[in-house]
């Protein structure tokens, strides 16, 4: 009996909760940007895979449905494994209370409190990290947020160090091969989620693993803005899991639709393109919420070197006999070059994964240790913002070309990224990534078409020091004539860059895979630059090839005036035929 | 004893940073009491993808040691590298161990200066706390072995041993 008056009681309770709430209201808020945008509705779908994430069955494809069971659970004190669900989703209860305020039902959430507190979010900063080619996945950098932490740390640099970051990145496979992480890269074979870790961490794995320089733009929300982000953060950090598809569903796209979700009367225009590119996204949100740069963290490759420009020979000398040999350490007394070799062992242990050999272990104690028994004050290293490589300022990513000469024509679409050419503004000029740059060609009778696929060339710098090489892969189809063929090419060798010039050269193999031949041969890659001004250039970049018994050298030298928007100029086109026409180049 | 004596004013921050030393070990390795991360990571351990890549971050890259590092439950949820502010400072250091050394052996540098501030310390302090950690570099940090733990309390005895420190550092 008493069993049966509860069980009245229960659904008269629930009946009055779920008829409650006007129809047409729940109807229009469903469909609200607020709503769809929290839960990440794209295309009457949501991105986010975990049913867990959802309270109705068919919540993922149906906001309407998903609403309605939000307002029900809401509405009571119900739990789902000891948690309120008022708990689990804060910023989703807080949003529908906002609407439904007296229809809601409040409930204190202690676990979900000491989190927020613990976390001590403060200022939020966009921070990009520069372009790494050493790993396909980082090639066109990442960005992630970052938060000083409010409740620690006294000086502004601890804030920073401890202070917690946010980022979308895939959940890989150690144990996948180069051939698995692709394919799973592209087809969605990774899940992500919001990873939420110390900012030392990133210091570790960007700035010093990898030497990849840090930009920080703070980014100005509201405090109730930030109640949400928070809200936000903690409901899908438990159960919101997204596919993760290195183009178009990546670190940034995720990023910038966590950032709809926080400020849902923005919306991103470059989340939904084919490719969503860290740099571009990286502009947008810059853009929109009108920041700029906060600071600039170079990487610790960048510190050493800077400090080894400074040096007198002497000192250089001391700094490379340092770094291996123990008799020669003993020796140093020089502060700086002592600095200096503590940061050496830095790079060096995480650039080995702190595998160094027993020898190289005893080296770097020894040179800490002899460095705490120094007191001798070093000059502090100071590093100027290269304000000419802030990826705010970078060209835009897709160029179309139209050139033309004596009876010839020749017409180009690349859809990206950028390339010994193209303006150097907003780029750190090591890192050239081109892709699919389709060209036409047509010189009375003749005609041709090229499509370079794609083209990397990572310049790093070579230095006696840190000594790192350069290289170059590409993968292009060409057809001459009736005359076809797939090419493949991979160099390796050294890059040099001083000032307005910059210089290398390769060495490798070019393949060349033709209707019934295959071809292997040796080709040295020859490049230079110098700038007469930012506007003004001259470039080549040229193959010397063996073919038959001659050598043969194509490629092409420019002399480009160049702005951001555009460049212009002549253009020499050199291989077995020689051509010159004059090039316009537009980015879009 | 003498200890005591000589620092009567600060007799409760003596016997605090004292338990800490005592129950140092014992925070290591029940750091992280919760089993598992709740039911909305499951997703996760269907496909082993979130563990496996926070171990490709951590071990290989950031920390020296495997298993200090998993005690503070790293190994399985993003929720639960957020640890308790009670025990940041070892966190901190067993996260940081080669940056702290580095920076130790200079005297000079943000991760040493971090770790001044998550043992409590302010004002002038934290300077005189980055000289002890340069001064006593040999104790702090093991030729043959990595350590954090041994560094937090090595690190413990030097404020101990210092009345400015233990007066402006509270560190448990």
């Amino acid at each position: 009996m008493l069993r049966s008056l509860t069980l009245i009681l229960f659904l008269s309770l629930y009946s009055r909760a779920s008829l409650s709430f006007n129809n047409e209201e729940v109807l229009s808020f469903s469909k609200s940007i607020e709503w769809k945008k929290l839960l990440y509705y794209k295309n009457g779908k949501s991105s986010i895979e975990s049913p867990l994430f959802f309270l109705s069955p068919v919540g993922r494809s149906n906001s309407l449905e998903e609403l309605k069971k939000n307002l029900e659970v809401f509405s009571l004190r119900n739990k789902r494994e000891g948690e309120y669900y008022q708990c689990l989703f804060p910023a989703r209860f807080n949003l529908l209370k906002s609407k439904w305020p007296n229809k809601l039902v409040s409930v204190e959430c202690p676990v979900f409190d000491s989190w927020k507190n613990d976390l001590g979010l403060g200022d939020m900063y966009l921070v990009y990290t520069s372009s790494y080619p050493n790993n396909p996945a980082s090639m066109f950098g990442h960005t992630y947020l970052r938060f000083d932490r409010s409740n620690k740390g006294q000086k502004k640099q601890t804030k920073s160090l401890i202070g917690y970051s946010f980022a979308f990145q895939a959940q890989t496979d150690p144990s996948d091969n180069a051939f698995e992480y692709t394919l799973k890269g592209v087809t969605g074979g990774y899940n992500s989620f919001l990873e939420i870790k110390p900012n030392y961490f990133n210091i570790g794995i960007y700035n010093n693993a990898e030497s990849r320089d840090l930009w920080e733009y703070k980014i100005n929300i509201t405090e109730s803005e930030k109640e949400i982000l928070i809200g936000h953060a903690w409901e899908i950090s438990h159960s919101g899991a997204f596919k993760y598809y290195f183009f178009d569903e990546n670190c940034s796209s995720l990023l910038i639709s966590f950032l709809e979700a926080i400020k849902p009367e923005m919306n991103f225009k470059s989340k939904n393109e084919i490719f969503v590119v860290p740099q571009v996204t990286l502009r947008e949100v810059v853009g929109e919420f009108n920041s700029s740069l906060a600071n600039f963290e170079p990487s610790i490759k960048r510190r050493i070197l800077e400090r080894v420009s400074h040096f007198s020979s002497l000192e250089k000398d001391s700094f490379k006999k340092g770094m291996r040999e123990l008799k020669e350490l003993n020796i140093i007394e020089n502060p700086d070059v002592l600095d200096n070799l503590v940061d050496f062992w830095k790079y060096k242990n995480y650039k080995e994964k702190t595998k160094l050999s027993n020898e190289d272990k005893t080296l770097m104690y020894e040179t800490l240790n002899l460095r705490s028994k120094n007191v001798g004050v070093s000059k502090p290293v100071m590093i100027k913002t290269p304000a000419g490589e802030n990826p705010v300022f970078g060209h835009k990513l897709s160029r179309v070309s139209i050139g033309s000469g004596e009876d010839l024509i020749d017409l180009s679409i690349k859809y990206g990224f950028h390339d010994f050419f193209d303006p150097e503004l907003g780029y750190d000029n090591k890192s050239f990534i081109n892709f699919m740059d389709i060209n036409f060609f047509k010189k009375d009778k003749d005609q041709s078409f090229r499509v370079k696929v794609a083209d990397i060339l990572s310049l790093n710098q070579y230095n006696s020091f840190l000594p790192s090489f350069a290289w170059r892969a590409s993968l292009n189809y060409q057809s001459i004539l009736n005359n076809s063929y797939a090419g493949l090419l991979g160099a390796v060798g050294i890059s040099h860059r001083e000032s307005s010039q910059q210089v290398f050269s390769l060495i490798g193999f070019r393949f060349r895979r033709y209707e019934e031949l295959s071809l292997a041969r040796p080709v040295v890659n020859l490049g230079y630059k110098y700038l007469f001004s930012t506007k003004f250039k001259f470039a080549f970049d040229s193959f010397l090839e063996r073919r038959e018994d001659e050598n043969i050298m194509t490629g092409e030298a420019k002399f480009l005036y160049q702005n951001n928007g555009y460049s212009f100029g002549p253009v020499y086109r050199y291989s077995e035929e020689t051509e010159y026409l004059l090039q316009l180049n537009y980015f879009f | 004893m003498e200890l005591r004596n000589l620092y009567q004013e600060d007799e409760m921050k003596f016997i605090l940073i004292c338990l800490g030393l005592l129950t140092l070990s014992f925070k290591t390795f029940a750091a992280d009491g919760s089993s598992g991360c709740g039911p909305g990571w499951y997703i996760a351990k269907d496909n082993s993808l979130l563990s496996s890549s926070i171990r490709a971050t951590t071990n290989g890259i950031l920390l020296p040691t495997v298993t200090i590092g998993m005690t503070f439950g790293t190994s399985n949820c993003a929720r639960h590298s957020i640890v308790k502010n009670e025990m940041e400072d070892l966190k901190f250091a067993t996260e940081n161990y080669f940056e702290i050394a580095s920076d130790s052996s200079k005297g000079e540098g943000q991760f040493v200066t971090a770790y001044a501030e998550l043992m409590g310390c302010h004002g002038k302090s934290i300077k005189t706390f980055k000289n002890k950690m340069k001064t006593h570099f040999s104790n702090l940090f093991n030729k043959s072995s990595i350590n954090p733990e041994g560094l937090v309390k090595e690190t413990y005895i030097i404020i101990l041993k210092d009345k400015e420190l233990l007066h402006n550092c509270f560190a448990v």
